[in-house]
């Protein structure tokens, strides 16, 4: 597969239910890379996979894939999608329902390749899966098949747009993996869109910081998480579940990714948490205890 | 959590290991952190900078003499004692700011600690976080 790099400039008005802001993007990303794209919700990072895929326009700007111009406002040029390279792979799989797990990949090929379909169908486990339909699937299974559907068109660049969040935690992790593994195959250049750090900081050695419509950090994760105010290392968020007061401590129980912790808080200073309650959880990394599993 | 607010005096740095000395009110409070200065923003000297430190981690001494290897020792007065059955929180002042100190209420007892005592509260350096102010 062409490893394709992304040179890309953009400007573009977005209109979201709390106003109107600009998207104002600049980027390089180098072939092979696998970078992702972080912020709050409503910043424009899916606008920005959108327009590299072509599915949506930018009001001004750029974008050259490879040594290709994908399109430029200025010269009013504009790859259509289905010219572009591109594998996308949403939140939400979107399987052709009629067709089973072979075809819809078979259908995402632009020139039937019987062996390299047989090469993701045995990457991404789906043997025994390939004759069933979409509906007999579990989220897992389906979201494998929408990856393998986005890498049987041999595309040179990979976007994946929050693809494991509606996902068990578990299944995170094993589709995490695969992700790697495919990534280590292929090289492809990807853009993963992520709201879990953990699952940045696993795949990721460059992540692109998105607030109010512009690129605000560029770099490392562990270089951009060094700029964060405290100086605890050992950092997550977590949720409040319950609050039960013991002596004079308050024992909190967290929900720490699918587990409940339990957590002792001296509560001098009065601050109160109820359940429901989003935290950030800080801890000193000065010599926790390791132990080999 | 316990924070005092105060400037950066000193920074000492090995490879990922950082002692920043910090300026409060007079007194040398030091905490030791995982970052290389390049790295992290808000360490420089001349800075204000925060520093916390949870109730927990504050150890109490009283007519203390001899060395002890703990660095920060902050002079306190006992304003007033909230004792549990486990837990004892000990409210003190050092220079006109509050801090807090949670010990067993055994040692209360064996130390006779009660209101008014002047007492020393000792902190590891590696119980103390720093944190960039927030002036936004």
């Amino acid at each position: 597969m062409q490893k394709m790099k992304i040179e890309l400039s953009i400007k573009k008005k977005l209109f979201t239910a709390t106003g109107e802001f600009s998207l104002n993007a600049k980027l390089k990303i180098d072939h092979g890379e696998m970078v992702s794209f972080f912020g709050p919700s409503g910043v424009g990072k899916t606008t920005i996979l959108r327009i590299i895929a072509g599915l949506t326009e930018a009001d001004e700007g750029y974008l050259k894939v490879g040594d290709r111009l994908w399109f430029d406002t200025s010269k009013r040029y504009f790859l259509p999608p289905r010219k572009r390279k591109v594998g996308f792979v949403f939140q939400d799989y979107a399987l052709f329902p009629n067709m089973n797990v072979r075809d819809n990949i078979r259908f995402a090929q632009e020139l039937p390749d019987k062996e390299y379909i047989e090469e993701l169908i045995d990457i991404f486990g789906l043997t025994v899966l390939q004759n069933r339909k979409p509906s007999m699937l579990s989220g897992g299974q389906r979201q494998r098949v929408a990856l393998a559907r986005a890498l049987a068109r041999k595309p040179g660049i990979l976007l994946l747009d929050e693809p494991l969040s509606a996902l068990d935690h578990e299944t995170r992790i094993v589709l995490q993996d695969e992700i790697l593994k495919v990534h280590k195959r292929w090289g492809i250049t990807t853009i993963l869109v992520s709201h879990d750090l953990t699952e940045v900081f696993r795949l990721c050695n460059r992540i692109i910081v998105l607030k109010h419509g512009r690129i605000v950090e560029d770099g490392h994760p562990n270089d951009i998480f060094d700029h964060s105010k405290i100086s605890g290392k050992i950092q997550f968020i977590a949720e409040v579940l319950k609050v039960e007061k013991d002596d004079l401590v308050s024992v909190i129980t967290l929900l720490v990714g699918n587990s409940p912790v339990k957590v002792a808080v001296c509560n001098s200073f009065h601050e109160h948490y109820s359940p429901g309650d989003k935290v950030l959880v800080v801890s000193k990394a000065f010599n926790p205890i390791l132990q080999k599993i | 959590m316990n924070i005092l607010q105060g400037t950066i005096s000193c920074i000492t740095n090995q490879g990922n290991l950082t002692l920043v000395d910090v300026n409060v009110k007079g007194l040398l409070v030091t905490a030791i952190m995982i970052g290389k200065p390049v790295k992290v923003r808000y360490l420089k000297c001349g800075e204000p900078i925060e520093l916390l430190f949870n109730e927990s981690e504050v150890s109490i001494g009283k007519e203390n003499s001899g060395y002890l290897s703990v660095l920060n020792h902050l002079i306190c007065t006992v304003e007033e004692i909230v004792a549990g059955k486990i837990f004892t929180l000990i409210h003190m002042l050092f220079q006109g700011q509050k801090l807090v100190a949670l010990i067993p209420s055994r040692s209360v007892k064996i130390m006779e600690l009660k209101k008014g005592d002047e007492i020393t509260a000792y902190i590891k350096i590696n119980e103390v976080f720093l944190k960039e102010i927030d002036f936004s």
